[in-house]
């Protein structure tokens, strides 16, 4: 098979890890405590391949930049990163796309601040673009266009970007503009050096291409956009579109027909999908997952809101109604993450005023704890992301968001705090850096640590990986816990002696903050 | 959609950009052409400027130098 076009990442991203979505996030991680390869071999095994080096499952947004060159009539295809070698000796251009080129996008920033050692995503991003074959290949006049939703960190790597020899960025929902790349590509043209699709220019939902192959572990957009308004978030700036439910079936169906017999519901908020305003659609979503689980043993959401859980099922015992579609005998759990984001109503106020909606924002850390109680009833576990270092954050508003941890104590969830990363509409603020942690912050992280500790054995045993089949990674990950769960008794013991204080006033010295990072 | 199209020489700063943004605020679409002795000082030339847009499409051509130095 002749490609004109390879499509293609490293291998953090062409993973389907082992069909558990959430291990994708210790790629975001350094190595600890593990050699390398054992840790890649947790998050991002090489996944499955047809004869011709294609993945079975392919990340959602590469199978989209297929699909669209595809359906323009490209010779264009996703191989994985061990197979290019023979296809970049005739291809013309090789497209990439990634979550996390240089682990600069919160958890893996976070990390990477905290134990000075790099994440696996951006050793492994590297390591990809150095390879002979590719190097060889660039050598040779291969155009290489860069994009996906970490495609904003090329501005902040420009060394990296003129090293690989980068030909065009693309940043933004990128199915519109990737067809005029790839035919000037092709062409011999010249290529922009940048692009940025604003709002103006993302496409329709008709405009939006089905997907031709499986997506890992089934992730499927049932919408684009939010309509909370989050400052903090890029996904609002896009105009909100909700994909009709024909349009959900056939991708449905491309996964169901490669065996794939679990699905993801991609969305901001699936709560919405469908909605009037923030007012659920209880009919919709009712078929909308009746449709899911007639082509999935088990499905997940990719996110939800706090305030849409609390609310769809005070008026309309939605999320009831929703797990009795789910349950069977293949699912008795769902996982879901969400942004919890602060427990500061002054911060809440200032930078995601719509979140609580439709509660008044005054009422968020309440809104937060009865939306847990309802997803603890229903065996829905949440990983909740909370942003620290957000512009103007005080230590009143650490002190809060600590006392609502408090009060999360006894809900199943992990509980991850992430550095604040400035995206969205406040794209021009500072980055937060370890030398501005605060002992409010410090406190948060332990808190968080424990509850996530303390859950996530939990949830390994009781939840996620039941069966002798997943006994090798269960045990993996038990084991890593407690590496994790003794490591925590140091650091604590650390903190209690007061080496914390001691350490903030060399901070400086020993910052060892990412090239990247500090130049930024 | 209104495009607008800018020409940065070797001489002018990321200045002529904002304020050719200025003279025509209902711009949605805005072409870049960025002279630079590489073509990746091109991007480094109007990075902030890059960074900080969110709400218009941006195309960046590099002018003048290596252009085929990718």
């Amino acid at each position: 098979m002749k490609l004109d076009i390879v499509i293609t990442s490293d291998r953090t991203m062409i993973t389907n890890h082992h069909g558990r979505e959430f291990l994708g996030f210790v790629a975001t991680g350094p190595p600890i405590g593990m050699p390398e390869r054992l840790w890649l071999w947790i998050c991002a095994p090489k996944p499955k391949v047809d004869k011709l080096g294609r993945p079975l499952e392919a990340p959602y947004g590469l199978r989209k930049i297929e699909a669209a060159l595809v359906d323009a009539g490209f010779h264009a295809a996703i191989i994985d990163p061990d197979h290019l070698g023979s296809y970049l000796r005739r291809a013309k251009v090789l497209m990439i796309g990634h979550h996390d080129y240089f682990a600069m996008a919160s958890p893996s920033i976070e990390w990477w601040l905290l134990t000075g050692s790099e994440p696996v995503n951006r050793r492994s991003f590297i390591r990809l673009m150095k390879r002979p074959e590719v190097r060889e290949a660039k050598r040779k006049g291969l155009r290489v266009i860069v994009g996906g939703p970490a495609a904003w960190q090329w501005l902040w790597n420009t060394d990296y970007w003129r090293e690989f020899g980068v030909d065009t960025v693309v940043d933004g929902e990128a199915e519109k503009v990737v067809v005029e790349l790839a035919t000037k590509a092709l062409n011999g043209e010249e290529l922009p050096l940048y692009v940025y699709a604003g709002p103006d220019d993302v496409p329709s939902i008709e405009e939006i291409p089905e997907i031709k192959g499986a997506s890992v572990n089934g992730l499927v957009e049932i919408m684009r956009g939010c309509p909370r308004g989050c400052r903090f978030c890029p996904v609002t700036l896009r105009p909100l579109r909700y994909y009709p439910l024909d349009k959900i079936e056939r991708e449905l169906r491309v996964n169901a027909n490669a065996g794939l017999d679990k699905c993801v519901l991609h969305s901001e908020d699936v709560l919405i999908y469908g909605a009037r305003g923030l007012e659920p659609n209880p009919d919709v979503l009712l078929k909308l997952h009746t449709l899911a689980k007639k082509y999935c043993k088990t499905l997940a959401w990719s996110h939800v809101t706090l305030a849409e859980v609390k609310y769809s099922q005070e008026k309309y015992k939605l999320i009831t109604k929703l797990t009795e579609v789910i349950y069977d005998e293949h699912q008795q759990h769902l996982g879901v993450q969400i942004g919890l984001e602060t427990g500061s109503v002054n911060l809440a106020k200032e930078f995601m005023p719509a979140k609580a909606a439709p509660y008044p924002i005054e009422m968020w850390p309440q809104v937060v704890e009865d939306a847990m109680a309802i997803l603890h009833d229903h065996r829905i576990v949440p990983a909740l992301t909370l942003i620290l270092g957000l512009p103007s954050e005080t230590e009143d508003d650490l002190a809060q968001t600590a006392e609502l941890l408090d009060r999360l104590r006894d809900y199943r969830s992990l509980i991850v705090p992430m550095f604040f990363v400035p995206l969205g509409a406040l794209r021009d603020r500072g980055w937060f850096l370890r030398e501005h942690l605060k002992d409010g912050h410090i406190e948060i992280m332990r808190r968080c640590l424990w509850h996530s500790l303390k859950w996530a054995e939990d949830i390994v045993s009781s939840f996620y990986l039941k069966g002798a089949r997943n006994a090798p990674l269960r045990w993996s990950l038990k084991l890593f816990l407690a590496y994790i769960r003794r490591k925590a008794v140091e650091v604590e013991k650390w903190l209690n002696e007061g080496e914390w204080e001691s350490a903030k006033e060399r901070v400086e010295e020993i910052a060892a903050l990412p090239p990247v990072v500090a130049r930024a | 959609m209104s495009d607008l199209v800018v020409e940065l020489d070797a001489s002018d700063g990321v200045e002529k950009l904002v304020e050719a943004l200025r003279s025509k605020p209902s711009a949605r679409k805005i072409t870049v052409y960025v002279a630079a002795d590489d073509r990746f000082r091109s991007i480094e030339r109007i990075k902030e400027f890059l960074v900080n847009n969110v709400s218009r499409t941006i195309v960046v051509y590099a002018k003048g130098g290596d252009q085929r130095e990718a």
